[in-house]
């Protein structure tokens, strides 16, 4: 059903495959959800490893949002990119915030950073140790203000962007997103502030 | 179009970004196709089992349904279909009328002649003698305004029959104890000279009383002297007015 030929996410740059992509998904044809999985996996997967800092529990969270995606692809109503990845999202997040409440009932499964094969393992120790300061520090944000930082500065949504698939207004979006930056940084640096 | 970031905090965003864009592991990515596959291939024969399971129930739940009222509206049709007056079911039997008397290509007076007839015979039979009469003195009056329009039909013997045998039986009735019928007690129209009132029809001779005045139908030439028309009861003019 998925054959490794039919893997080509770079083929729906035209909105039009990618919304034929989505038809087949709706009728349950494997080769619109793997043009799908091809092009929306990426982005929940790293967004799913910018809130939790856990690269399993990024691929286990990102692999049940394709497996929703699958029972619940019949209420999308628009096809189109910026709402198909807002829906994507939509979902990971909700996933994310499942894996963290079962994390908080059984403490005992802590949030891991596994190392990605890399020639410097210097230069991974200390981009990895800045993450998790932003991680712990993105603790004290509320869930949406994590889901904005997320998706500003991990997915490189522009403001508007932000504005039209969280469904508020510009303003709100800018505001919210200083609030949280500011809160960010008395996390990291309380001295400063001090 | 957005604050500047204090240059700390982006060298944090940045790491956190870098730490978060990493590439997903290639065994992560298979197993997440894998699992996708296993929930698209079981939604699609949940599909096909949902509608194997309940496309039959459906079916022979709507063909019973459709059988059981069919049969239902069979039944009350039929035991409604000359309910007497009183009955629950004489709805039936008026919406039957009703029916009959807007068909395409119906004589609508001869219908309302039958009708009358029909609550004649069971005002007779004494079923609900009050609520036939009633019945019937309705169906004259309906039967005299579609007669109006044809003066030499034929069908103003039985009209007279039939308003003749109504004053009869309503002067039984009220003989017999029975609440005086709006008709009852009134003059009797004159007719040809021969008196088949109330004293008549208080005998009980209503044999005679059936068959059509052999005086009545109107001749063609407007000679309606002596028809037994009540005004009064039916609220229509004489044919000749």
């Amino acid at each position: 059903m998925f054959d490794e030929s039919e893997r080509g996410g770079e083929s729906l740059a035209d909105p039009n495959r990618l919304e034929q992509a989505v038809e087949a998904a709706r009728r349950g044809e494997g080769q619109g959800w793997t043009a799908l999985f091809e092009r929306f996996y990426p982005d929940v997967h790293a967004y799913a490893l910018a809130r939790l800092g856990d690269l399993t529990a990024a691929e286990d969270v990102a692999q049940d949002v394709f497996v929703a995606a699958v029972t619940s692809i019949k209420g999308l109503r628009d096809p189109r990119e910026p709402a198909l990845q807002a829906w994507f999202l939509h979902i990971c997040r909700h996933k994310v915030i499942d894996h963290i409440r079962r994390l908080n009932r059984h403490p005992g499964g802590a949030l891991r950073l596994e190392p990605a094969p890399d020639p410097d393992p210097s230069a991974i120790a200390e981009t990895n140790l800045e993450s998790q300061r932003v991680r712990a520090a993105m603790t004290r944000l509320t869930d949406e203000q994590q889901d904005i930082l997320v998706r500003r500065f991990v997915l490189d949504q522009s403001l508007e962007n932000v504005a039209a698939t969280t469904r508020r207004s510009l303003g709100a979006v800018k505001s919210m997103q200083h609030r949280a930056l500011e809160s960010l940084r008395r996390a990291l640096d309380p001295k400063r502030v001090a | 179009m957005s604050d500047p970031i204090d240059p700390v905090l982006s060298d944090h965003l940045d790491a956190w970004r870098e730490s978060s864009r990493r590439a997903p592991r290639r065994h992560a990515r298979d197993r997440a196709i894998d699992a996708m596959e296993t929930a698209l291939a079981s939604a699609v024969v949940e599909r096909r089992t949902r509608w194997r399971l309940f496309r039959p129930r459906f079916r022979y739940a709507g063909l019973v349904a459709g059988v059981c009222t069919l049969a239902a509206a069979v039944a009350v049709a039929a035991a409604g279909w000359n309910a007497p007056p009183g009955s629950a079911l004489f709805v039936v039997r008026a919406a039957r009328q009703g029916v009959m008397l807007k068909l395409p290509g119906s004589d609508d007076a001869v219908l309302h002649l039958q009708f009358a007839e029909q609550s004649l015979t069971e005002a007779r039979d004494r079923i609900d003698p009050e609520q036939g009469l009633a019945n019937a003195r309705t169906e004259l009056s309906a039967a005299l305004s579609e007669l109006m329009s044809q003066r030499t039909s034929p069908l103003w013997a039985r009209y007279y029959g039939d308003e003749r045998l109504l004053l009869a039986e309503e002067s039984q009735l009220e003989i017999d104890g029975g609440s005086p019928s709006p008709r009852a007690g009134q003059p009797t129209p004159i007719g040809d000279g021969q008196t088949n009132g109330p004293t008549q029809a208080a005998t009980g001779d209503h044999e005679d009383l059936t068959s059509p005045r052999s005086s009545a139908p109107p001749s063609g030439q407007g000679d309606y002297a002596g028809a037994m028309i009540s005004p009064s009861a039916s609220g229509s003019p004489r044919p000749d007015a």
